[in-house]
């Protein structure tokens, strides 16, 4: 039966005034927030060349894993979103679990980087890095993170100098740019990289944002501020938004000739996985990953679908290879609730176990929904674990 | 046939040979001296002085008939060929003669109307017209072989000229029908017409104006009008590229509105609340999102992104060129400046950098000599 007319407006008018209600304490909480704190855990500069800088992260543990980890984050966006606050950081996850972690930052390029290459990035900063880490720890070996293209720098790394890494793990990285199914590989096929590279020099990072926001542009530039008014009356949620906000247009432009051979190579050619990448002067073959390796990768991710991380077993000579996947997206992997609880013990037990140091607890089982339960409960729905035979 | 009948016919063949001899020279006795006699006629006509003049002109035209048949009865050879030629250049003496007997047979007349501008003016009009049909008769006549090749390249320099022009604006012209029509179905909303009149017009652009903004220039500004006419076809493509990109976008909006409306039908919605506004917001985004998603993957949008895309960077390209140029006139430091320098310190980095490998290798290597030395 249709609702009287009275009815109906005053329905509609108490939503009006709900809506308001809330918008008018968001505009409230908004104004007076200057700006918010991203990157919560402590660390110090160790080493700077040019403009990269790589940190050592103020251990949270007496006993420490023996085999530090080292990781490389991507050149686009900033490395943050991995230590984003209180309760969502994985690198604060991994710290508590006793791991030893060096992180790379990449900066902010400028005109004066354009030529900065490919295989100064690999070959020379991430060497530089490694080596460092090693010398600093006494170690031959360290272990060796990469995350989105900062993965695919890790195994390119790998592969040039197996005897400096331990043990290796890729999360969200790109190995098989030949897919259909993310949407920048598809539009990287019509871009004239060369051309893009010639005339701007270095890649703006709004450039690179529009892209981005471009691959869902309703979720990401409507729903996403229309589902804040809902949550606006908490302060800690709109603050924790805005962290995400601030992250994910803290975009640095991409140096110009590491954006032309990184597109050249990885999305128009698919070289990786041909062998046929040369860096300093040396092929790149995916057969010398012979040290164990963590493949993580996100079931949603439009960014880096599966198609294009979930291979890397098929050519790496390694024998221990383990792929993971978690039902998120491919910024859900750090920030989502889901993998909070499991993706740091995943990771530092993994590493743990093969560095020869005291096993860490292993992740309790989570169902979806982000509850866990204890021992003779039903199995998890995920992580989905396989391991290479 | 018999004698009698052979010698009679013998009779009738001269006869008819003498018949027609007779008429033959009398018919050239009359086209050889009829000009002498109708001059005769002429001079006995004569009765005022001015007629004078009258008579040295027909008297002209009249030695030129009677030569001018001359050299037609004369046999063919080079001196008959000069001959015609010296006639056909006095031909132009005897036509400018006419002309010139004309204006003075005016010239009283011209004198009369002293005073009166109008009268001056008609008369002086009269022989503007008559000297263009003396003109015409001179330049109908056959001109020399010479006169032929300078007129010929004349006429063909305007016809080039034509040709060009025509080159130009063809090509507009013929297909103004069509963009007519295309505009007309744009108005009633068919978007496919954007893509073909944007098509159309660039065909006939780059058959047109594209080619004169591509051409070599000349002179001492040569780089730089070449430089601006590259950034005004550069423009021009960027600008021709954009409907089409903007076109797959409605019409994806539009196909969504459609399946947006369809869904919301089948909610049945009995009564409307909020969350019935809630739900028909998700049913609008999502459906969008996913309708975009699909256009996103196709060739045909890649395509359409790309030529964007990259006329777009072309023109910006082009116009940072220009900057570059009007910086250097300013002293001030561009792009280029900017990029010199970031190669010699790319390059001085790795040098450094390499250096102090070198340095510290070397250091390791003398560090044993370096304890050894100390525990002496």
């Amino acid at each position: 039966m249709e609702l009287p007319f009275e009815k109906q407006t005053a329905l509609l008018a108490k939503e009006i005034e709900g809506y308001s209600s809330r918008l008018l304490k968001a505009t409230e909480t908004l104004l007076k927030t200057e700006d918010v704190e991203i990157g919560i855990s402590s660390k110090d500069l160790v080493l700077q060349e040019d403009k990269i800088k790589l940190y050592h992260f103020r251990p949270r543990k007496k006993e420490l894993c023996p085999v530090p980890l080292l990781i490389t984050y991507a050149l686009v966006n900033r490395e943050t979103m991995m230590d984003l606050e209180e309760g969502r950081s994985l690198i604060r996850n991994m710290l508590e679990l006793g791991l030893d972690i060096y992180i790379i930052i990449w900066g902010y390029p400028s005109r004066l980087d354009r030529y900065v290459t490919l295989d100064d990035c690999i070959d020379m900063y991430l060497g530089d890095c490694v080596d460092y880490v090693r010398k600093e720890k006494g170690v031959e070996k360290i272990n060796l993170m990469g995350v989105c293209q900062g993965g695919t720098f890790s195994i390119i790394y790998a592969a040039l100098y197996p005897e400096k890494i331990r043990n290796l793990v890729a999360m969200v990285a790109p190995v098989d740019f030949d897919t259909d199914d993310g949407l920048l590989n598809v539009w990287a096929r019509y871009m004239d990289i060369d051309l893009m590279v010639d005339t701007m020099g270095n890649i703006p990072g709004d450039f690179m944002n529009l892209g981005f926001l471009m691959l869902k542009p309703f979720q990401l530039m409507v729903d996403k501020y229309v589902g804040l008014v809902e949550s606006a009356e908490d302060p800690a949620l709109l603050e924790n938004f805005l962290r995400m906000e601030k992250w994910i247009f803290d975009s640095p432009d991409q140096a110009g000739e590491t954006f032309r051979k990184f597109l050249n190579e990885m999305y128009r050619k698919n070289s990786l996985i041909k062998g046929e990448l040369e860096i300093g002067g040396r092929k790149v073959d995916l057969k010398n990953i012979s040290m164990p390796v963590l493949n993580i990768y996100a079931d949603q991710d439009h960014l880096v679908p599966p198609s294009s991380s979930k291979p890397l077993e098929k050519f790496v000579s390694s024998k221990d290879v383990t792929t993971t996947s978690f039902p998120v997206g491919h910024i859900g992997m750090y920030v989502s609730s889901k993998s909070q609880r499991a993706l740091g013990p995943l990771i530092a037990g993994w590493l743990v176990e093969r560095s020869g140091g005291v096993p860490v607890a292993k992740p309790k089982p989570i169902v979806p929904g982000g509850k866990t339960q204890g021992a003779g409960a039903r199995k998890a729905a995920f992580p989905k674990t396989k391991k290479k035979e | 046939m018999d004698s009698e009948e052979q010698q009679k016919d013998f009779y009738s063949q001269w006869s008819e040979f003498q018949r027609s001899f007779f008429s033959q020279w009398s018919e050239s006795y009359i086209k050889l001296y009829q000009p002498w006699m109708d001059a005769l006629k002429l001079w006995q006509g004569m009765k005022t002085p001015a007629t004078g003049l009258d008579l040295f002109s027909e008297w002209s035209k009249m030695i030129q008939a009677t030569l001018g048949r001359s050299v037609e009865q004369a046999e063919a050879g080079l001196g008959s060929t000069v001959y015609f030629r010296i006639l056909r250049a006095s031909n132009v003496f005897v036509v400018l003669n006419e002309f010139w007997l004309e204006v003075l047979r005016e010239l009283p007349e011209l004198h009369e109307s002293k005073g009166d501008a109008l009268k001056s003016r008609e008369i002086f009009e009269r022989w503007a017209q008559r000297y263009s049909k003396v003109f015409e008769q001179l330049m109908g006549s056959p001109p020399s072989a010479t006169a032929q090749e300078i007129m010929t390249s004349w006429l063909n320099t305007t016809q080039t000229y034509q040709s060009t022009a025509a080159l130009m604006w063809n090509p507009w012209l013929q297909a103004m029908p069509q963009l007519r029509e295309q505009a007309e179905r744009y108005m009633k909303g068919d978007l496919s017409s954007l893509t073909e009149a944007r098509s159309l017009w660039r065909e006939v652009y780059d058959e047109t104006l594209g080619r004169v903004f591509i051409m070599p220039a000349f002179g001492l500004t040569k780089e730089q009008t070449e430089r601006l006419r590259r950034t005004y076809d550069a423009f021009v493509r960027y600008w021709s590229s954009v409907p089409v990109l903007y076109q797959f976008f409605h019409t994806t909006g539009m196909e969504a509105l459609k399946e947006v409306f369809d869904k919301v039908q089948n909610l049945k919605v009995e009564e409307m609340k909020p969350e019935t506004l809630r739900e028909i917001y998700q049913i609008w985004w999502t459906t969008n999102e996913n309708a975009y998603f699909e256009l996103f993957k196709t060739p045909e949008f890649g395509n359409a992104m790309g030529e964007v895309l990259n006329y777009g960077l072309r023109f910006k390209k082009r116009l940072d060129e220009l900057t570059a140029e009007w910086c250097k006139a300013m002293s001030i430091p561009s792009y280029r400046e900017f990029d010199e320098v970031a190669m010699s310190v790319h390059e001085l980095r790795k040098k450094v950098r390499m250096q102090q490998k070198t340095i510290e290798e070397l250091q390791r290597k003398l560090e044993p000599t370096t304890s050894r030395q100390r525990r002496k």
